[in-house]
């Protein structure tokens, strides 16, 4: 690990030096202790994949004293099993609503039924979240090579959409354009709205899919609408 | 109890967005900070009509709109001079101003600066974000509510310099400098950058010719802040502002002193910066930077 300053505001936690899925252990699992000692000063903490940045106000927070804690927390290890709250998310694989799936299904030689248990079986990290608000980037997919993204973006995504490039997928929060792969929808709102915390995925969570049917989605759809879903539905 | 006052925007003007101070509370969902660019204009503006520094205010960017209120308040235009009138006459900028029933705000020529700060006295009904999320800038037609508040307005007239259109910028090292090539930081360093019409809240585009190789053309994406020099795999550099995204997939060269932030905000397309090199010591405080 190492600490760097970014700029006159900030500080840079690296775990260059761990593997992929270890520095990215090691990254939430500082988020998590450095969130839970709301340290006065402390303004934001920017989780992504194998980085934290901590953004603080330099009259309230002792740059030193941070780094002192940072570098002493360096040798905890992570404690997986807080990190694992785990959303089962449900979600409509193909069709009008995964346009992409029989292509890249097609383009990792295996059938779309095979591709959709690869996808369901994983537990996805959040590996940071950016793009979009409420945006999670979540790995590791792994499909034999990486999903190439499409030529030419979409301008229009739909809010929901599940999609997949490289090593990774995630859920557009909101409708937008967009290169990656559409492999289908959840019916599942990501921006909550009148919620304390108005965003469905959080950085320490684990991410699950199940799939569902039609009227399944359209069941969901009205649950939703009903106002009745709650996030803590999505828990096991 | 006032009476809840209407300010509807007959003219949107180029760009006039809601804006505090910002929010940073959600950065790590991937909510961009935003708030006011040039931030201390801000707040003197809301200080003057008697609110909180925090207070919500109208950002205007370089063309104004038009405002029409439906009864009396307080204003104060802080910031940018963009020639702002009150039924076709002149008004002064830097303080407070009665407001009667059926004025109408307008702007005129840019003078200085890019951005002007409209506060209006009051607890406002509209707020830059909704559910934490930040919303898009005023239409024409929109309407910005408020109960004017009892509070004093201040009685005087701030005393301010102009907005500088050339300026030194201080940047410490991003965390991939040493990663950039020799040529690449020389010719950076060396340049008096220009400031591109395709610039927006986001971030300014930096108008560069050809240019060396960076060195550097890709990072696994990882956090920035506002004040972050990225630069492209082409060498197209940017300068990120308040309502950039929380993290990025390219190097970034440098991050600009906190401290010049709000006079990077009324800088405008066709202005000039260049970059000074400077590093926090080892085991230094940064707020020893002067």
């Amino acid at each position: 690990m190492e600490v760097i300053p970014y700029g006159d505001q900030g500080l840079l936690v690296r775990f260059d030096k761990a593997g992929e899925l270890e520095a990215n252990q090691l990254v939430k699992s500082l988020y998590q202790r450095l969130k839970s000692t709301d340290w006065e000063g402390i303004k934001a903490i920017i989780p992504s994949h194998r980085d934290l940045l901590i953004y603080f106000d330099p009259n309230l927070v002792d740059h030193n004293q941070l780094i002192i804690y940072l570098k002493k927390e360096k040798s905890i290890a992570p404690e997986t099993s807080s990190l694992n709250r785990c959303l089962n998310v449900p979600m409509l694989y193909g069709g009008a609503f995964g346009p992409d799936l029989i292509e890249v299904a097609a383009f990792h030689k295996l059938s779309t039924e095979d591709f959709i248990a690869l996808h369901t079986q994983q537990v996805f990290q959040v590996y940071s979240m950016g793009f979009l608000p409420g945006f999670a980037y979540l790995g590791h997919f792994p499909t034999p090579s990486p999903t190439p993204r499409k030529a030419n973006p979409r301008t229009q995504v739909e809010a929901g959409s599940v999609a997949i490039a490289g090593h990774q997928t995630g859920i557009y929060p909101s409708s937008s354009s967009g290169g990656w792969q559409i492999i289908g929808r959840t019916p599942i709102p990501l921006l909550l709205k009148n919620a304390k915390s108005p965003f469905l995925i959080s950085p320490d969570n684990t991410i699950s899919f199940y799939q569902i049917s039609e009227s399944e989605f359209e069941r969901w759809i009205s649950m939703v609408n009903s106002g009745s879903f709650r996030k803590e539905d999505l828990y096991e | 109890m006032s009476e809840l006052v209407n300010v509807q925007l007959i003219k949107a003007g180029l760009l006039s967005s809601i804006q505090d101070l910002g929010d940073p509370s959600l950065m790590d969902r991937a909510v961009p900070i935003g708030g006011a660019l040039d931030k201390y204009s801000a707040i003197q503006a809301n200080l003057l009509v008697g609110n909180a520094a925090d207070c919500p205010l109208l950002e205007i960017t370089l063309y104004g709109p038009i405002l029409e209120f439906d009864g009396a308040c307080q204003i104060a235009i802080c910031g940018a001079d963009i020639s702002p009138m009150l039924n076709g006459q002149s008004i002064p900028l830097n303080q407070a101003l009665n407001i009667h029933a059926g004025d109408r705000l307008s702007f005129g020529k840019l003078n200085n600066g890019c951005r002007a700060y409209l506060a209006i006295g009051g607890d406002w009904l509209q707020s830059p974000r909704t559910n934490g999320i930040p919303n898009p800038p005023l239409r024409k037609g929109d309407l910005i509510q408020l109960t004017p508040s009892h509070r004093e307005a201040l009685d005087l007239r701030l005393e301010t310099e102009p907005f500088k259109d050339k300026l030194e910028l201080i940047l410490f090292p991003g965390p991939e400098f040493e990663q950039f090539s020799r040529a690449y930081l020389a010719y950076f360093f060396g340049k008096e950058w220009k400031i591109s019409p395709q610039s927006n809240r986001m971030g300014f585009r930096l108008m560069a010719g050809s240019c060396p190789d960076p060195g550097i053309h890709e990072i696994v994406s990882s956090g920035i802040l506002p004040g972050t020099i990225q630069v492209s795999g082409s060498g197209q550099a940017v300068l990120l502002l308040a309502d950039a995204q929380t993290t990025g997939g390219y190097p970034r060269l440098g991050i600009v002193a906190s401290k010049q932030m709000d006079a990077i905000g009324q800088l405008k397309p066709g202005d000039q910066i260049r970059f000074v090199f400077t590093q926090i010591g080892q085991g230094a405080s940064p707020q020893g930077l002067e």
